[in-house]
């Protein structure tokens, strides 16, 4: 019919061939460099079963991208359920993998449902933040969000695994501060925890209090508000420290090489290392494809995985990392700018949200790679290898392209 | 709630552009690692994959005067250890130890000499035997981390020359100075260790690229190896057929030989018994083997030549006449008589011959060694002015034999003595004692020898056991030059006391006169050294032939009672060997009954 022919032309004119194309270009990178680091051990394992979920991958995509967004607004606390379910069954028979468990098996496949939380969860708060149409209360707002953020950042947490716990907070604060939320509810909320690092520098943290209390003075806070901020930051700051040396020395160690992987020499802090030494020796132009020597004689640790930015830095060099960078960065783009565009605010609030996650997967791992930042473990999107998270990445650039193809409608 | 109207307009502004500049941040952190620091990560990735082997050099041998060999190399296995590797198979090293038969301790602390978190490979086992190697080799699978290497092992082909040869070992890997990619083996004693730097060679250095699990990938592209230099042969002056006949005529006594060229130094024997078997230090000893050397009475390990000391005795004499004539205590016509023994204060001194040897002059008097003779020039003297002749005579200091761990023997002097017994108070009186060799003096065998030397030529020489280097590759030649200092005494001083010792052999009433040759003219002076642990030490000091000496011998024979008797038939029978080829003196022991007691007494 006529009529549909539109539509469907109108559709594809609306679907964002950047995002479609960065996505792809970013994701055939990542099986490039998989393949590299597959021809270290001289197998192509790795490499033939990311192909493979590429391909579902493209399905995927496309299938989440012609989904309209009442599909998604209407399963929303669907798929938050279902995914705390899937992370309690983690908890409970979840298979053990590098210490901590993070994987159930279904049917054969393993999967990895903090994964699938993270999505859950952004459909989850982008439905409760979009609720409210004459009643507003930033307080409630956050309230919801946080209540939705409690329970998948615990149970992740609980695996252990310190990296993906994190992300739903910075999540929450992502789509937060879309929707528009005060500064000052932000500053509120770090303050305490700028506190507990009293004992470490008080020289800094003690002027950020003060300056922190100033600011919420200004934005209309008064005594009773401040005094109650103020007995929590004290609170915080007797506290930490009791808390720290209640803890076992290898909790301590754990926390510490966390933060400053240089103490630890022979773990996190080897891997740091050898990443930095395979980015720089890099140079420019890099060493070549599949001669990289730190890759080939594998001194690159989680070479397929976490640290496969340092592979592309040591074969591709200078011009290599910065194309990657290119390549995520019109991803991150488009993404918040299909946000903008959206016309129906739930929409607007997932694609804030997935680009959020996304951004801070992608900062969070390069500036580790880098030696900027802890090691956390957080893969690189569309880059690294790993079935489910290649998966949980396309299916936000699916959901990404659908709040474009749908932003016309509310 | 969109109260905000301006957030709304410029969120996807704020939102893109705080990942730009996280972006950017990045960025500029990566053109910092990658275009600006890049020189300083390839050299750490180098230093990652490539491994620095060292080319074990092949060792110098070592010969004897006339090109026999004394030392040589032999193939030998060595089994090493990549800590790194190993660490994480805890299991193999059980097995490992089962097939060395070692207690997996002992195998874990030879593992980890360097420490755990090294790919520097530790040495497990050197030489391994055929059974081992081969079970190792058909399981080699089961053993990361474990290498061989076919190296080379020294064979000692002299056995009577351990104490000179000494042996070699693990280089000490506590001493910085010794570096650390270089883990062969380095001389320990003897002339292993004195001409190590000659011996020893380069060690060559192969750069091999490895993997992060320090599996070898091959040779180092770009990086071409540096190959080893082999060691110096080192020419020895010793004479190894002297050297064995002379280990023959120590039969086994304990005690030292010293045969030396009295021009330029060169020594011909050096025997000090008793020994060890040199291929105990070979291998990897065990603590039981070693504590039984160690502990063993007889101390083995001893090279009594340089390290065991000695009073002198009546070889201490020449010192008293050099000293008396060139002081003018001993004039023109200077006698003593001897009754058989001399009062000095509250206290009787015996002569040897307690009839007494009557009227003594310098000559005779050292001809028959009469001890009256050389208190009565001791105590005038004084003990200061027999040590500066003792000393400049090459006692009382390291001769400089080209061996470690000599001794430097002591000559007392008014410090020394100030020192023992505090500031003035001994007694002149033990002024006599020295002249005779007795009490606060000690010599070594090679102190005897150089000083020897010194009467026969007029000069003191540093014993020298090596004469040159040859390089085994370019047939370069080095010589190791003697180093000779003329002694401070007059010539004519020095004539009077050579005859008085070619007296001692050939005039009748010398106390050696029953050995006389008739072939060669042989000058000399017995001596015994009273030993307060048991029976005397009996020494003989001698230099031939006469006019133009070629030949220098000291003996010592501990518990060996007379000089005479014991030690000068030795030194006898090393010099006709060495200037005649053959000995024609009788045996000691056929002999027994013939040395005259009364002469041989000293």
């Amino acid at each position: 019919m006529p009529t549909e022919v539109i539509t469907l032309r109108q559709r594809l004119r609306d679907l964002d061939r950047k995002l479609v194309f960065a996505t792809l270009i970013a994701m055939l990178l990542g099986l490039v460099l998989i393949y590299s680091a597959d021809h270290s051990l001289e197998q192509a394992v790795h490499f033939n079963r990311q192909l493979v979920v590429a391909a579902i991958g493209v399905l995927l995509i496309t299938l989440l991208a012609v989904l309209p967004t009442r599909v998604y607004y209407s399963t929303a606390f669907l798929a938050y359920g279902f995914a705390i379910a899937l992370l309690l069954l983690a908890m409970t028979s979840g298979i053990m993998g590098l210490g901590a468990r993070r994987w159930i098996s279904i049917a054969g496949l393993n999967l990895q449902p903090s994964e699938a939380a993270k999505i859950a969860f952004i459909l989850a708060a982008a439905r409760v933040l979009s609720q409210q149409h004459d009643f507003v209360s930033h307080w409630r707002n956050v309230g919801l969000v946080a209540a939705l953020a409690i329970v998948p950042t615990a149970l992740v947490l609980a695996q252990p695994d310190l990296g993906t716990s994190s992300l739903f907070p910075v999540i929450a604060a992502g789509m937060l501060a879309w929707l528009g939320l005060p500064l000052q509810f932000f500053i509120l909320f770090l303050l305490p925890v700028v506190s507990l690092f009293w004992a470490v520098n008080a020289w800094v943290v003690t002027p950020l209090i003060v300056a922190g209390l100033l600011f919420l003075w200004r934005t209309g806070m008064r005594w009773v508000g401040l005094t109650i901020v103020l007995v929590i930051c004290l609170t915080a700051t007797v506290a930490a420290p009791r808390v720290w040396n209640r803890l076992e020395p290898y909790q301590q160690r754990r926390l510490i090489s966390f933060l400053e992987p240089s103490t630890d020499p022979l773990g996190s802090g080897y891997q740091v290392i050898q990443s930095k030494v395979a980015i720089g020796s890099g140079g420019f132009v890099g060493m070549g494809y599949l001669k990289g020597t730190q890759t080939q004689l594998r001194f690159l640790p989680e070479q397929h995985t976490d640290f496969i930015f340092a592979l592309a830095g040591e074969e591709f060099g200078f011009v290599g990392t910065t194309f990657t960078l290119v390549v995520l960065l019109v991803i991150l783009w488009r993404g918040f700018t299909l946000a903008g565009q959206a016309k129906s605010q739930f929409a607007g609030l997932v694609a804030a949200g997935l680009t959020t996650m996304l951004a801070y997967h992608i900062i969070i791992n390069i500036g580790m790679a880098i030696g900027l930042l802890p090691v956390t473990g957080l893969p690189l999107p569309f880059l690294s290898y790993g079935g489910t998270f290649l998966l949980t990445c396309l299916a936000a650039g699916g959901i990404l392209l659908s709040v474009g193809i749908h932003r016309r409608e509310r | 709630m969109l109260t905000r109207g301006w957030w709304h307009e410029k969120r996807v502004v704020i939102f893109t552009g705080i990942v730009v500049v996280a972006f950017g941040l990045l960025d500029i952190r990566l053109f910092w690692l990658q275009v600006i620091n890049r020189p300083n990560f390839t050299r750490m990735a180098a230093s990652n994959r490539i491994r620095i082997e060292t080319i074990e050099p092949l060792r110098g041998r070592i010969l004897d005067r006339n090109g026999n060999l004394l030392v040589e190399n032999r193939p030998s296995y060595t089994l090493y250890a990549q800590p790194w590797i190993i660490r994480k198979q805890q299991g193999s090293v059980m097995n490992l130890a089962g097939i060395l038969q070692l207690e997996p301790d002992e195998l874990r602390q030879r593992i980890s000499r360097r420490g755990w978190f090294t790919f520097a490979p530790s040495v497990l086992q050197r030489d391994l035997s055929w059974d081992a190697l081969a079970a190792l080799e058909a399981q080699m699978i089961d053993f990361p981390g474990i290498l061989f290497r076919l190296e080379s092992k020294r064979r000692y082909l002299c056995p009577v020359a351990v104490h000179i040869l000494g042996y070699i070992g693990e280089r000490d890997i506590a001493n910085p100075q010794s570096g650390g990619i270089r883990y062969n083996l380095v001389g320990k004693r003897g002339l292993e260790k004195t001409y190590e730097k000659y011996l020893g060679g380069e060690p060559g250095v192969k750069y091999l690229e490895v993997d992060a699990n320090g599996r070898l990938i091959g040779e180092a592209s770009g990086k071409p190896s540096i190959p080893s230099q082999p060691g110096w042969d080192l020419y020895l002056n010793i004479d190894a057929k002297l050297q064995e006949f002379a280990c023959e005529l120590m039969a086994d006594r304990t005690g030292a030989i010293v045969a030396m060229d009295p021009r330029d130094g060169a020594v011909l024997v050096l025997v000090s018994e008793p020994d060890y078997d040199p291929s105990l230090f070979t291998g990897v000893m065990p603590q039981e083997v070693w504590d039984e050397l160690t502990s063993d009475p007889a101390k083995p390990l001893l090279n009594r030549a340089i390290q065991g000391l000695y009073p002198p005795g009546s070889t201490f004499k020449m010192v008293d006449l050099c000293a008396g004539y060139s002081e003018g205590v001993i004039g023109e016509n200077f006698g003593v008589h001897c009754p058989g023994g001399l009062q000095i204060g509250n206290r009787w001194f015996n002569c040897w011959k307690h009839g007494g040897h009557g009227g003594m002059g310098p000559i005779d008097g050292l001809q028959h060694s009469c001890d009256v003779f050389f208190y009565t020039v001791g105590l005038r003297l004084g003990i200061e002015r027999m040590e500066k002749y003792a000393r400049e005579l090459g006692m009382g200091a390291e001769t400089g034999i080209d061996l470690d761990g000599e001794s430097d023997g002591v000559v007392a002097g008014k410090a020394y003595l100030d020192r023992k017994f505090g500031a003035g108070k001994w007694s002149k009186a033990l002024a006599a004692n020295i002249a005779i060799g007795q009490g606060d003096v000690l010599v070594t065998p090679i102190q005897l020898a150089v000083y020897t030397a010194a009467l026969a030529t007029g000069d003191v020489v540093s014993p020298r056991l090596a004469n040159r280097f040859v390089h085994p590759v370019t047939g370069e030649e080095m010589s190791v030059e003697p180093d000779i200092r003329p002694v401070k005494i007059d010539r004519l001083i020095l004539l009077k006391v050579r005859e008085a010792m070619r007296r001692v052999v050939n005039e009748p009433g010398g106390t050696a006169f029953w050995l006389k040759n008739p072939e060669i003219v042989i000058a000399g002076k017995t001596g015994t050294s009273q030993n307060p642990h048991g029976k005397d030490h009996a020494l003989f000091v001698a230099y031939a032939p006469f006019d133009d000496p070629t030949i220098v011998v000291a003996v010592v024979v501990e518990h060996g009672e007379h000089g005479s008797s014991t030690a000068a038939p030795i030194a006898f029978k090393l010099i006709e060997r060495y200037l005649k080829g053959e000995v024609k003196t009788p045996s000691d022991s056929a002999l027994a009954g013939t040395a005259p007691l009364e002469t041989s007494g000293d």
